[in-house]
C-alpha cells in the first residue's frame, strides 16, 4: 500500500549558492501555506558536517471530504519536521521532510540529495523521493491519491520557491507576473470547484471512522 | 527593525541627475526582505537575529571549508530556550524523534 514518487530537477545555481538560498527559501511568494519556520537542532559534526533539524507550520489544507475523518479537535495547522545534513567536503546534502501531525490520516515523507549536477558544474542537480500513505480504513485509496496529486502540485512551488530566491540573492529582479498570479487563480477556483463535487458525491456514502 | 520604503514625492518637477541616483541608492538599502515568524510569538526577534548571524557564517566560513569557531552559539542558545518552551506549551509532539527517523526503514535509491 501507499505512493511512492521520485523525480530527478535541477536549479541553474551552484550548490553552494544552492545551500545558501535553503535556509533563506522562506516566505516566498509560492509559500503562502508556511506560516512559521524554527531551527530547533543544530550541529556541526566531527567529520565537519552541518546537521539540522527545522519545524514548520503550514494550514492545513485538506480537502472538506477529508476534513470530515478528522477529530474535531486536532490542530487547524500542520506541523512538519525537515532534518538535513551537509557535506561541504563532499557537496552535497541530503534532507529529510515528514509531517509530524495528522499522521495517521497521511503521512507524506519526502527524501531530497542535492548535489553538483554531473553534466554542468555549475547547476545543481536534486534527486526527489516521497511515499505517500495513509492508514484510514476505508479511504486509504482516495487520500493517497489525493497525496500524490497535491505533493506533485508542491514539487512545482518548492522549485519556483528556489528560483525566486535564487534570483533575489543574484541581485536580479524576480517578479511573479500578474498573469502567473491569474493562472494560479483560476486553477485553484478549478481545484476547489472539483472538490465540492467530490463532497457532494462521498455525501451518498457517508462512513464514519472513529 | 521594520522595512522602510521610501517614498519621493517628485511634485512633477524634474530632479537633476546625481540627487535622483542618491535617493535610489538609499531606497534599496532600506528595503527588506519579509522574514518568517518563530511558531513562538514571542521568539521571532532571537530567530531573526540568529538567522542573519547563522547565513553569514554558512556562507563566509562554513561552506568555505573553514573550520574555525562558530560565532553565533550565544544567539542560538537565547533563541532556543525561547523557542524549545514555545514548542512544549503548545504540544508540539517532537519528543523522541530520532535524527532521520523515518529514513532508516526507506531503501537506499
Amino acid at each position: 500500500m501507499g505512493k511512492y514518487f521520485c523525480c530527478t530537477g535541477f536549479l541553474k545555481s551552484t550548490w553552494d549558492q544552492v545551500c545558501i538560498a535553503f535556509w533563506q527559501r522562506y516566505p516566498n511568494p509560492y509559500s503562502n501555506h508556511v506560516l512559521t519556520e524554527d531551527i530547533i537542532f543544530r550541529e556541526v559534526t566531527p567529520s565537519n558536517c552541518l546537521i539540522s533539524r527545522r519545524l514548520l507550520t503550514k494550514t492545513s489544507r485538506a480537502p472538506r471530504w477529508m476534513e470530515r475523518y478528522l477529530p474535531k479537535h486536532m490542530a487547524s495547522s500542520a506541523y512538519i519536521i525537515e532534518d538535513s545534513i551537509i557535506d561541504p567536503q563532499k557537496r552535497t546534502m541530503t534532507t529529510l521532510t515528514w509531517n509530524i501531525s495528522h499522521a495517521r490520516l497521511m503521512s507524506v515523507e519526502e527524501r531530497c540529495q542535492y548535489q553538483i549536477n554531473p553534466e554542468k558544474g555549475s547547476w545543481t542537480e536534486i534527486k526527489r523521493e516521497a511515499w505517500i500513505s495513509s492508514s484510514l480504513y476505508g479511504l486509504s485509496r482516495a487520500i493517497q491519491e489525493f497525496g500524490l496529486a497535491r505533493f506533485k502540485n508542491s514539487v512545482t512551488k518548492t522549485m519556483k520557491g528556489f528560483e525566486y530566491v535564487l534570483a533575489r540573492m543574484q541581485g536580479e529582479t524576480p517578479s511573479r507576473t500578474l498573469a502567473e498570479t491569474a493562472t494560479e487563480r483560476a486553477r485553484e477556483t478549478a481545484l476547489a470547484a472539483k472538490e465540492k463535487a467530490k463532497d457532494l458525491a462521498s455525501h451518498a456514502q457517508k462512513k464514519q471512522y472513529v | 527593525g521594520a522595512a522602510h520604503l521610501i517614498v519621493i514625492h517628485l511634485l512633477g518637477l524634474p530632479v537633476a541627475a546625481p540627487l535622483t541616483l542618491v535617493v535610489r541608492e538609499v531606497a534599496v538599502l532600506a528595503v527588506r526582505h519579509p522574514a518568517m515568524n518563530s511558531v513562538g510569538e514571542a521568539c521571532t526577534e532571537l530567530k531573526r537575529e540568529y538567522d542573519q548571524c547563522f547565513n553569514r557564517w554558512f556562507a563566509e566560513h562554513f561552506l568555505k571549508g573553514d573550520r574555525s569557531g562558530d560565532p553565533c552559539t550565544e544567539t542560538f542558545r537565547k533563541y532556543q530556550r525561547c523557542v524549545q518552551k514555545a514548542i512544549k506549551e503548545k504540544d508540539i509532539p517532537i519528543d523522541g524523534v530520532e535524527f532521520m527517523g523515518p529514513n532508516k526503514d526507506k531503501p537506499d535509491s
